[in-house]
């Protein structure tokens, strides 16, 4: 009835879905490792790990401004030519599967641990799956109308949390400040930076965005500052609270909200936090898996994508039941494959397609005009 | 077996020879008996129909006929200015332009062929034929029994006007026209129905709404092929965007204040003939959680009354199951002294939470929907029976838990605060799976049933335009007027429609 539209979302709908998935994840497994690195510093390091957020975001209206109307797959094969090109994205969706697979994992580990440890991880990861690729199948303007409806219960679960606290929060576990020098700092980066390093997915999705690469700095780097804000708040509260502590638990800021009290009412909470917290994930799952998808239809040349969503969810779903079956598992294991494969699929691709897109640029100016 | 399978085919009885009569497009004979002839043949076995002769003139005498259908032309009209003027003529009229002038009825037209003549009088027009004229005069005078207008009886308010529509065409457009005196309201007629020949309406204004979603609606409307349409309710049904869904994406109201705030704010509208229900196109979730008498009550009021209705819509959406959900996974939730008192009242009921609140839903249920089928006279008892049943003898025979009939007399009155009965129906009916799905995963199930219906109203579309908007996608102008209301002076902008199979050409603002 309605004619077949093009999918059109906004720069700043996608960096909200951005937002959602990079502070729902961050705030719950970034702390502990990090700890471990900078200590009370570990709000350094989140500043420092910010910077590749601001280039990524640089990075993004660069392929905006130089190839418009195209999504990084169609970028890639342009630049590297076709064996190469699919060999590329061929190796970034591997690895984005990896990573969907461990957001996957680090959910339903938390989900077990904490909460449900009698449940089978089949259900609980079963759900998850089931509703990505229901929002799979209605496409990415579903997917970021979903985040725009959603973001206000995160924001309302991340700031509800720090306000809580607030009575509590002990400032003066956030001193000395760089005791050890900047070293230690500068090591933990990696961890933040490579969460920060998820704004490479946007690339995605340029192909439906309306706005000017001017524009989308703009929106982007708002983003940045507020998931740099966000994080902040909760590493202060993370740190106010449990202070050496924050490096000995899996899950600090899961510990540090069980300290909320408002009166005899509004107490030991975890439960309604965690059910809103799903909601952040569920984006940042759904988001990433519809770039797989998407993706991957490329790939195959594939004109109805709709037919990889089962195959793919399926071997996901195999795949997660199979890996990490313990907490333990995930975060010593895990936890170093995910920088590798995230390093790689949005530090060292990115960085390397720039480079190549610089130099083509350079020797025929003409050749991204015509195309 | 052939013949079982002829037995259930269907036949379409209009196509068949032997019905072409009622169709017939030959053009009327000069000669009034060949007529009359053909008139009484297809007006066969239909007792109320009424032809009668005439003779006009004296000198020249020419002779005339007259039928309408009993009941629904206006007797005393046709008294008064036809059979009158008629019978006072000198001479026998030579031409249809003599009689036009001699008869005092405003609406006069000229047909020409029988199938004409059969809509005429169908429509309750008498038409007058005149012998040696190949042409017949469909007289303007059709009189159809309907009720008064009254107040509407499913949208009820305080303040703001208390008229409803009624199931009269004409005056459900007039009551429209009333409020929306410009010559830029549209009000386009069609017919629908195989045999029953409903008009219906498309109402619009001029430069606000957009040319492509008038043409959308028409080609839409066009497509339907029923025997019959009796309420906008059917058509409703054919020309939504997506038929599998639980929530209406058709707004219908019964009141025309609402229906022309719709039309000034850009969108279009529906009215069928023999229903009080009109359809406003295209419609956001948003229409049908806001009453006319938010705007009519100041928006502070207005704004508070829309927190505390959203805030009742989702307890009943999620009330039975966020209480089944805690008091049976997540006890560490409820104080203590509350949570002592909810085991102790449930130690007495043999079963689990959640049967406890499917048996006392589904009673409620049963009392909602037989109660608006009572006969009057027996309303009372059964409203007393259903009270002592559901209150007080289920809690003494330790069937429920006294907690549970507080959380179900609280779901039940939410769910009628949901100012549209469609809707409210919606999320009475969500309500059940997403119970049995708190009992199984706790809060677990409810986050990802909310997920489901996140999705799902986010991928709804009303005639192209997001269901959810202006909230998802996010549209700053009209934001003010959600699950808020903003004062009046700071709604400058109608409301953008984004749909991009017309938006693009939006004409006039």
């Amino acid at each position: 009835m309605i004619m077949a539209h093009k999918e059109i979302i906004s720069a700043s709908q996608t960096y909200i879905i951005l937002y959602l998935g990079i502070v729902s994840t961050g705030i719950l497994t970034i702390p502990m490792p990090l700890y471990r690195y900078a200590q009370q510093n570990m709000w350094v390091s989140l500043l420092l790990g910010s910077f590749i957020g601001y280039l990524m975001v640089l990075l993004i209206s660069f392929f905006r401004k130089y190839f418009p109307e195209k999504n990084m797959g169609e970028i890639i094969i342009q630049l590297l030519g076709k064996t190469l090109g699919h060999v590329s994205l061929f190796l970034i969706l591997c690895f984005f599967a990896f990573e969907e697979i461990y957001i996957l994992k680090e959910y339903q580990l938390y989900i077990s641990d904490v909460f449900y440890q009698f449940t089978s991880p089949f259900i609980i990861i079963g759900f998850m799956i089931l509703v990505c690729a229901y929002a799979v199948k209605n496409g990415i303007e579903v997917i970021a109308r979903c985040a725009q409806l959603i973001l206000p219960f995160i924001l309302f679960v991340c700031f509800g949390i720090f306000f809580l606290l607030l009575p509590d929060i002990q400032f003066q576990n956030l001193f000395p400040v760089l005791e050890k020098g900047l070293i230690p700092p500068l090591k933990g980066s990696v961890l933040p930076m490579v969460w920060y390093s998820e704004f490479f997915w946007m690339t995605f999705c340029l192909g439906s965005l309306t706005e000017t690469p001017k524009k989308i700095i703009k929106s982007g780097f708002l983003c940045v500052t507020a998931i740099t804000v966000t994080i902040l708040l909760t590493f202060i509260a993370d740190l106010g609270i449990l202070g050496l502590y924050t490096g000995l638990t899996l899950y600090p800021i899961s510990l540090a909200e069980r300290y909320i009290q408002v009166g005899t009412f509004v107490e030991r909470t975890s439960a309604f936090f965690m059910s809103i917290w799903v909601l952040g994930v569920f984006i940042k799952l759904a988001f990433l898996s519809f770039i797989i998808i998407r993706n991957s239809g490329k790939l195959l040349h594939m004109t109805e994508e709709r037919l990889l969503i089962l195959p793919i969810f399926i071997i996901c779903f195999w795949i997660s039941l199979r890996i990490f079956n313990s907490t333990a598992s995930l975060f010593q294991t895990g936890n170093f494959l995910i920088v590798v494969a995230m390093s790689c699929s949005n530090i060292a691709f990115p960085a390397l397609f720039f480079l190549v897109a610089c130099l083509r640029l350079k020797i025929n100016k003409k050749m991204v005009l015509k195309k | 077996m052939l013949n079982w399978l002829r037995k259930n085919k269907r036949i379409d009885h209009s196509s068949s020879k032997n019905n072409t009569k009622y169709n017939d497009i030959k053009r009327l004979a000069r000669r009034l008996s060949e007529n009359e002839r053909i008139i009484r043949q297809v007006y066969a076995k239909s007792s109320d129909v009424v032809i009668k002769h005439l003779t006009l003139g004296k000198a020249p005498q020419i002779r005339a006929l007259l039928i309408y259908i009993a009941g629904t032309a206006d007797v005393a009209q046709i008294d008064e200015n036809v059979l009158k003027p008629l019978y006072l003529l000198k001479e026998g009229p030579s031409d249809l332009a003599s009689i036009k002038n001699t008869l005092s009825i405003p609406d006069i037209k000229e047909i020409g062929s029988f199938d004409t003549v059969y809509q005429e009088v169908s429509n309750g027009h008498p038409v007058l034929f005149i012998d040696r004229l190949p042409q017949a005069l469909s007289l303007g005078i059709s009189k159809w029994s309907t009720r008064q207008v009254e107040e509407s009886s499913t949208e009820f308010v305080i303040r703001g006007a208390k008229e409803g529509f009624i199931e009269s065409l004409e005056t459900n457009t007039s009551l429209v026209r009333k409020r929306i005196r410009t010559p830029r309201l549209k009000i386009e007629r069609m017919e629908i129905g195989r045999y029953t020949h409903t008009p219906m309406i498309i109402s619009y204004i001029d430069g606000l709404c957009d040319p492509d979603l008038v043409r959308e609606i028409v080609l839409r409307v066009r497509r339907i092929s029923e025997d019959g349409i009796y309420d906008s309710g059917m058509i409703q049904e054919y020309i939504q965007d997506v038929s599998w869904s639980p929530f209406p994406t058709v707004f219908s109201t019964e009141r025309p204040d609402t229906f022309c705030g719709a039309l000034v704010e850009g969108r279009a509208g529906i009215l069928v003939d023999g229903s009080p229900h009109a359809i406003v196109l295209p419609s956001t979730f948003f229409m049908f959680f806001s009453s006319p008498e938010d705007y009519y009550s100041g928006f502070i009021i207005g704004t508070a009354i829309r927190i505390l209705r959203t805030f009742y819509m989702m307890i009943a959406l999620l009330g039975p199951s966020i209480y089944v959900a805690v008091t049976t996974f997540h006890q560490e939730l409820i104080p203590t002294t509350l949570l002592i008192s909810i085991t102790q009242a449930h130690e007495q009921v043999p079963f689990p939470t959640v049967v406890e609140a499917l048996i006392m839903e589904i009673t409620f249920e049963a009392l909602r929907e037989a109660g608006i089928r009572l006969p009057r006279a027996v309303g009372p008892t059964i409203s007393i029976v259903g009270a002592l049943v559901i209150g007080q003898a289920a809690i003494q025979a330790s069937l429920v838990s006294p907690l549970m009939v507080i959380v179900v007399s609280i779901t039940a009155i939410a769910s009628f605060m949901i100012p549209h009965y469609e809707a409210s129906n919606t999320v009475r009916l969500l309500r059940f799976p997403i119970m049995i799905l708190a009992s199984t995963f706790g809060l677990l199930g409810i986050i990802f049933s909310f997920i489901v219906l996140l999705i799902h109203l986010s991928s709804l579309r009303s005639f192209g335009v997001p269901y959810l908007e202006p909230l998802a996608p996010f549209k700053k102008a009209s934001i003010i007027d959600t699950l808020v209301r903003g004062p009046l002076w700071t709604m400058k902008r109608r409301p953008h429609f984004t749909g991009s199979t017309w938006n693009r050409r939006r004409t006039g603002h």
